[in-house]
């Protein structure tokens, strides 16, 4: 590129803007799907008719649908559209094979759809945004290698010889990610639509959010980073502020990234080790964060006045400082001290937003700002209307996050809060609803602006689009052979300049990072002191749980009473490692919309379950919770229970023959027992109902512990 | 055997490892991209996002 190129023979080639088109438009369109998902659930909390008692408008069943489709359908659908658009120009190629392309775009939106209907029909293994069941994971990993061939081979064909740093993220990402899904979607089928995961409580803890911490690192992060490196320039008209700023911010990130996933599971039943890993790196990992906010910002030196009249600018600038702040605010977070107070609280979800929203959100805007007169050879319909976007979604985002951190404070401390008598002051969960509820609708209100600003968006790229006509870019480069190497080539080549050479080595730091938290985790069952009264699940509480994972109902449940005074005082005894060992998948949660779970086992008879199932107002006045009446009416399907205590089996429950064999029988006995004490209390039998096998779970969830004492008296 | 280690390890030297490691490879790092001469090689490649080369028809 610095070559004089008068006396290289040139090559005349296109780039492949149809597929750009392609991303761009799905980017647009999955945002706005995405975004009022999660406006609905937003309103649910304040209005819980809003769900009209449709099974699969409850917010259990959208929530996921809302995270996964923000997430992988529309960051995910930008992501692709800048790594294309990018990596052709960087690397002076077409895209490696249209056909990959096709299969690429085609292939992911399939998924994107699937994942709608899966999770609406409650089909999900409910491991936090990696919640699609085994044949979508395994449709998800078939089109990430289409991705990563297409991309790969475009760097094998480049005629360039060097890889702009923009380039070494997206390796990283797409080795990454690819890393993370399998580890953590490693499942034991039992039907289509049903699997186990193959590890189990706390261990499944640990590599799941050692996947949904990557997953924010790796999907969210740094192939933002890579567009960050590339847009920003191209908006900007300069080139990046400090090229070697960008080459520590790189493997500063991938170094430190993988090792801080822990600090999701602080105070948790986790090993101590870990968490103070988790601790050390989160606070580590400002350095090179910040690192990459100031280039990023200092790309405009000199050009500050652009910001007033380009949007773009203005979406990009805005993006990256929400970068700078999310990635101050994650490693506050993952304080012990401060992690205490904001774990399972809306300070959690203003964080998550204040990335979502701030970060991904507003850097996607100002991309397809840009991308998009250019694809369609034209000019931006309206600045004006493009700048009112960016202030709508400026004060939306300020509504949402500072209504979130008033209301993640405020029930922190409410759920600490205890009278002069020792009790506690905020008892039932109702008595904090009136503190939250104001702070729900302003949430709801800042989500409205900033899907207006979308609206806005929509309209403006759409009157774009139809003023210009497809661009078809013709290019010349020379070919890589007629490149001579400059001095430093040698070098350079070796640790920067080839493409394998490079991915191996960011593999490595991948693995080294990932095998450190890995292996021990695995160590950990042997590590989790064993408790003998522990035992695995009744088939019936097995098929309760399920229908506990189906609903959704760990969106708003955690199952893991934390050792404060305040946790035991409320829920009973707090949980310990051991407790866990048959919970394939862990339902630890992240969230406390309602109370945690575990010590739930016996607190209320099954009468009071009965009623608050079917509606939660006749037991709780004022409770947010859904009512679940199907579950009353659908009939409870034991076809797959044997299948599910083999596999439990199979994994290491200790089942004996008898269970397996009788597994059915064995469900039905203990179904008619609690329909039985129902019935004779004056409620209609539900013996072969949905609702009896969740009784059945909700009843033993963290009851085997208190039958510990009289099992070691016996010793 | 090998769970059996680890299960006796108590893991306390790990992050103390896992930092030591770090800032070894990231020292190696910060002196390979300082090393003298570099600056115009940085420089060029800063400017690589620029460059598209994009035949302007039109
Ligand atoms: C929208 C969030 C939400 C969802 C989804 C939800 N709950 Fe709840 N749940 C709550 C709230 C809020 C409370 C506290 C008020 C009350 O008792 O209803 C609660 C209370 C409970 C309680 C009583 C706990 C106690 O100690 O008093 C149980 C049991 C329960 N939920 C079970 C479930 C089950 C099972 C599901 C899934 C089928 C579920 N919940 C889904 C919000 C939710």
């Amino acid at each position: 590129m610095t070559a004089p190129a008068a006396d290289l023979p040139m090559e005349e080639f296109e780039y492949d803007d149809a597929i750009v088109r392609k991303f761009a438009v799905a980017t647009a369109f999955w945002g706005l799907i995405g975004m009022l998902v999660g406006l609905l659930a937003a309103f649910q909390l304040v209005a819980r008719q809003l769900n009209f008692d449709v099974p699969w408008l409850t917010f259990g069943r959208l929530r996921p649908l809302h995270t996964n489709a923000v997430i992988f359908a529309f960051v995910g659908n930008a992501i692709f559209a800048g790594t294309y658009y990018s990596v052709q120009r960087l690397m002076k190629a077409r895209l490696f094979s249209d056909k990959l392309s096709k299969f690429h775009f085609w292939g992911w939106q399939l998924i994107i759809v699937s994942a709608a209907v899966t999770f609406l029909a409650g089909i999900t293994t409910s491991k936090e945004y990696a919640e699609l069941e085994w044949p979508i994971d395994v449709a998800i990993a078939v089109v990430w290698i289409a991705y990563a061939i297409n991309f790969f081979g475009t760097l094998a064909k480049r005629r360039e010889r060097h890889l702009y740093v923009a380039v070494w993220f997206y390796i990283a990402s797409i080795i990454a990610v690819a890393l993370l899904h399998v580890v953590n979607s490693l499942a034991l089928p039992v039907s289509l639509t049903k699997s186990y995961s193959v590890f189990a409580g706390v261990q499944d803890a640990l590599v799941q959010w050692w996947y949904g911490h990557n997953a924010v690192a790796f999907f969210l992060t740094t192939p933002f980073l890579g567009l960050m490196y590339y847009f920003m320039p191209k908006a900007a008209e300069r080139p990046v502020y400090s090229y070697r700023l960008s080459i520590v911010h790189f493997w500063g990130l991938v170094f430190l990234y993988l090792w801080a996933g822990p600090h999701h599971l602080l105070y948790t039943a986790l090993p101590d080790w870990a968490q103070t890993l988790g601790t050390i790196f989160s606070v580590m990992l400002l350095a090179p964060s910040w690192g990459g906010m100031i280039n990023g910002l200092l790309t405009l030196r000199g050009a500050w006045d652009k910001l007033r009249t380009d949007p773009v600018l203005k979406f990009f600038v805005a993006a990256i400082t929400f970068y700078g702040l999310s990635t101050f605010e994650g490693p506050l977070m993952s304080l012990k001290s401060v992690n205490a107070l904001s774990h399972y609280t809306n300070w959690t979800v203003g964080h998550a937003h204040g990335g979502a929203l701030g970060w991904n959100g507003l850097f996607t805007f100002g991309m397809l700002y840009w991308l998009v007169p250019r694809l369609w050879n034209t000019k931006l319909h309206s600045q004006r209307m493009a700048s009112a976007h960016f202030w709508l979604g400026l004060v939306g985002i300020g509504f949402y996050v500072m209504s979130m951190w008033v209301a993640g404070i405020a029930e922190g401390l409410m759920w600490k809060a205890f009278d002069a008598e020792g009790r506690l002051v905020y008892g039932t969960w109702s008595d904090m609803l009136p503190t939250l509820n104001p702070m729900y609708i302003v949430r709801g209100l800042g989500g409205a602006l900033y899907i207006t600003g979308v609206v806005l968006m929509l309209i403006n790229l759409y009157k774009t689009i139809k003023s210009g006509s497809p661009s078809t870019t013709r290019a010349s480069a020379a070919p890589l052979a007629a490149r001579p190497l400059e001095a430093h080539g040698k070098w350079h080549r070796l640790l920067e300049g080839r493409p394998l050479t490079f991915t191996l080595w960011t593999t490595v730091a991948v693995i080294i990072g990932g095998a450190l938290e890995i292996i021990p985790s695995l160590a950990i069952e042997s590590n989790v002191p064993t408790i003998a009264s522990v035992k695995p699940y009744t088939p019936l509480e097995v098929e309760g749980r399920d229908i506990y994972v189906s609903e959704g109902c760990y969106n708003c449940h955690s199952q893991m009473v934390r050792p404060f005074r305040a946790e035991t005082v409320r829920y009973g005894e707090y949980s310990k490692a051991g407790e866990f060992i048959y919970d394939r998948p862990f339902q630890f949660g992240s969230r406390r919309i309602g109370p945690d779970l575990h010590r739930v086992g016996g607190k209320y008879p099954d009468f009071w379950h009965y009623n608050h199932m079917l509606d939660p107002r006749s037991t709780s006045e004022g409770s947010i919770m859904p009512r679940y009446p199907w579950l009353y009416q659908d009939a409870l399907d034991l076809d797959l229970t044997q299948a599910k205590v083999k596999a439990f089996r199979l994994l290491g429950a200790p089942y004996s023959d008898r269970e397996v064999e009788e597994a059915v029988a064995m469900a039905q006995a203990q179904a008619a027992t609690i329909a039985d004490g129902l019935v004779s209390q004056g409620l209609p039998d539900i013996r072969g109902k949905k609702i009896v096998a969740l009784i059945a779970y909700l009843q033993r969830l963290g009851t085997d512990i208190k039958k510990a004492p009289a099992a070691a008296g016996g010793k | 055997m090998k769970a059996e280690i680890l299960s006796r390890t108590e893991w306390l030297q790990l992050p103390l490892v896992a930092v030591v490691l770090f800032v070894a490879i990231f020292v190696l790092m910060l002196a390979w991209i300082v090393r003298p001469g570099a600056s115009r090689f940085y420089a060029m490649r800063g400017r690589m996002a620029l460059d598209d080369g994009e035949v302007r028809g039109e």
